[in-house]
């Protein structure tokens, strides 16, 4: 930095004089202070990313709570300790539970508002790649952590994750034997998918979601085209600091009511404890964010040609996630209008097809 | 608040009070500081409560006796740990050929102590606290003799009480 350190720099007069002398922060305040926000009748999906970041420390607060007393080593008896011994153990429970299936929306919603914004083009890809990433990780949180209590549905929703898995050519079977740690789900699955659930995803998480906000802080929001064509004296901008932090900060505020709302009102229920003898209990259903994926897959028949129809599936949700992945690169800077076209009904379709998928899996 | 002095006005025969504006911006702060830090406790009370140790029931005194081991057991070696209750207790056959039973926590910071038969005294590892077969510290760091238990034998039992 060309700038010298200025202890009397006026941004930072609202610290001790302690820390002005030795540390040169001002630039950091000036930073923030030149930071803008659009204002436009779209700038309300502004706050959704906030609002995914803000669910996500609920997520590390209440994770770590619940570590106190949890114990993959006797994980059913554990959470049902938590659930009907520990003070306020359900409170934290739910609330974690909650806050994950909101988190998971929330990141849907945040994605295809940018998607039709069209915030991904030039210069942003690898804002959107890397915010494709932690999608794709927040599932992954979602899949290990449905498994740690281990009842019922937990023990035959992993069985069907780690077995579709295992169609996969080449790498399908050692991914499997990797997740499940043996041949067949046991204690050895559960220490598996908490190590990766408490360790391995957070690390992956932090690092990916430190890139993601550091490139929107150096490129600053982008302006959907409507916007950017207006004349100059006609844009509106808010303040990043402190006028729109503020905000964020009440947005935040009503989440966290409507979350503590949600937890008291529709706790949290632990089934019964997982018995591999067992039969499946009948229905049984995924996580609301891979039902659309379940209930395509049941549409495929069994073979096709010489492949399984669930190969053809995963192939097929593995083309259209790279797909989606590349879409900045599809839909890049000097891209011709169809192409800009074909993006956006892409866009369409994908999110019908979920939305479908998902409300015929929840009833049938 | 140092508005220039109004000259209809005569606020100074009420000594200082604030003017109607000063109270209500006062009034309304307090109600949405005092809601606001109401609305924050009711997240920290749950996590205190669900961090707070259970109140356990007072088990130190739960174990009256047990019968730590048999008098063969001090046929090839003189000394001998035992749990009581979730206290480790040393049995010692001490130079006239008595079975003696001493707390093995150590009074210093409660590391557990071991008999070392080369220089037959009680030793503590951590520290290097030293006590005498009695339990009585002789060196190092701790301030306090061992507690001591009573031994009785039936038979071939050895038993260990409170003393």
């Amino acid at each position: 930095m060309s700038h010298t350190h200025d202890p009397n720099d006026p941004n930072t007069a609202f610290l001790p004089e302690a820390v002005r002398r030795r540390y040169d922060l001002g630039w950091i305040i000036e930073f923030f202070k030149h930071k803008q926000v659009p204002v436009h009748r779209h700038s309300v999906w502004y706050y959704t990313g906030g609002i995914a970041l803000f669910l996500f420390i609920v997520q590390i607060v209440t994770g770590v709570l619940l570590m106190v007393h949890y114990n993959p080593g006797q994980a059913h008896a554990s959470v049902q300790a938590i659930m009907s011994q520990v003070d306020f153990g359900w409170l934290i429970r739910s609330t974690h539970s909650w806050a994950a299936n909101l988190m998971v929306l929330v990141a849907f919603i945040h994605m295809f508002s940018c998607f039709f914004m069209k915030s991904y083009k030039y210069p942003r890809e690898m804002t959107w790649i890397t915010g494709f990433v932690l999608l794709a990780l927040c599932m992954a949180f979602g899949f290990s952590g449905y498994l740690l209590p281990w009842d019922q549905l937990a023990f035959f929703a992993t069985q069907i994750g780690v077995k579709s898995s295992e169609v996969m050519p080449v790498f399908g079977g050692f991914m499997a034997d990797m997740m499940r740690g043996g041949k067949e789900l046991g204690v050895q699955t559960i220490e598996r998918f908490y190590a990766l659930h408490v360790w391995v995803l957070p690390l992956m998480f932090f690092g990916v979601l430190g890139l993601h906000v550091f490139f929107i802080q150096i490129q600053g929001l982008h302006e959907p085209d409507f916007f950017e064509k207006q004349p100059p004296e006609k844009k509106r901008y808010m303040r990043f600091f402190p006028d729109f932090a503020i905000k964020d900060v009440y947005v935040w505020l009503l989440v966290m009511n409507f979350l503590g709302l949600l937890a008291v009102m529709f706790p949290w229920e632990l089934g019964e404890e997982a018995d591999p003898l067992a039969p499946a209990p009948a229905d049984i259903k995924p996580e609301w964010y891979f039902l659309a994926m379940f209930q395509l897959l049941k549409l495929f028949p069994a073979e096709v040609g010489p492949i399984t129809g669930e190969l053809l599936g995963m192939s097929l949700f593995g083309l259209v996630g790279l797909l989606w992945a590349l879409v900045p690169f599809i839909d890049s800077e000097h891209a011709p209008a169809w192409r800009s076209r074909g993006a956006f009904y892409f866009g369409i379709a994908l999110l019908a097809g979920m939305i479908v998928f998902t409300i015929w899996g929840y009833y049938s | 608040m140092d508005q220039p002095s109004a000259p209809h006005r005569e606020h100074h025969h009420h000594l200082h009070l604030p003017d109607k504006e000063t109270v209500r911006r006062d009034f309304i702060r307090t109600l949405f500081t005092s809601g606001f830090l109401v609305w924050i406790g009711a997240f920290i009370y749950p996590v205190y409560r669900y961090l707070k140790p259970r109140e356990e029931e007072d088990t130190t005194n739960a174990v009256q006796s047990i019968i730590a081991g048999k008098t063969g057991d001090f046929a090839s070696t003189r000394a001998k740990l035992v749990k009581f209750g979730s206290k480790p207790v040393l049995l010692l056959k001490n130079d006239q050929g008595e079975i003696v039973a001493l707390g093995a926590t150590c009074k210093h910071l409660g590391c557990t102590v071991q008999y070392v038969a080369a220089k037959n005294h009680i030793f503590c590892g951590c520290h290097g606290g030293v006590y005498d077969l009695t339990g009585k510290n002789i060196s190092g760091p701790p301030p306090a003799p061992l507690d001591k238990y009573k031994v009785a034998i039936e038979g071939e039992d050895v038993i260990v009480s409170r003393a």
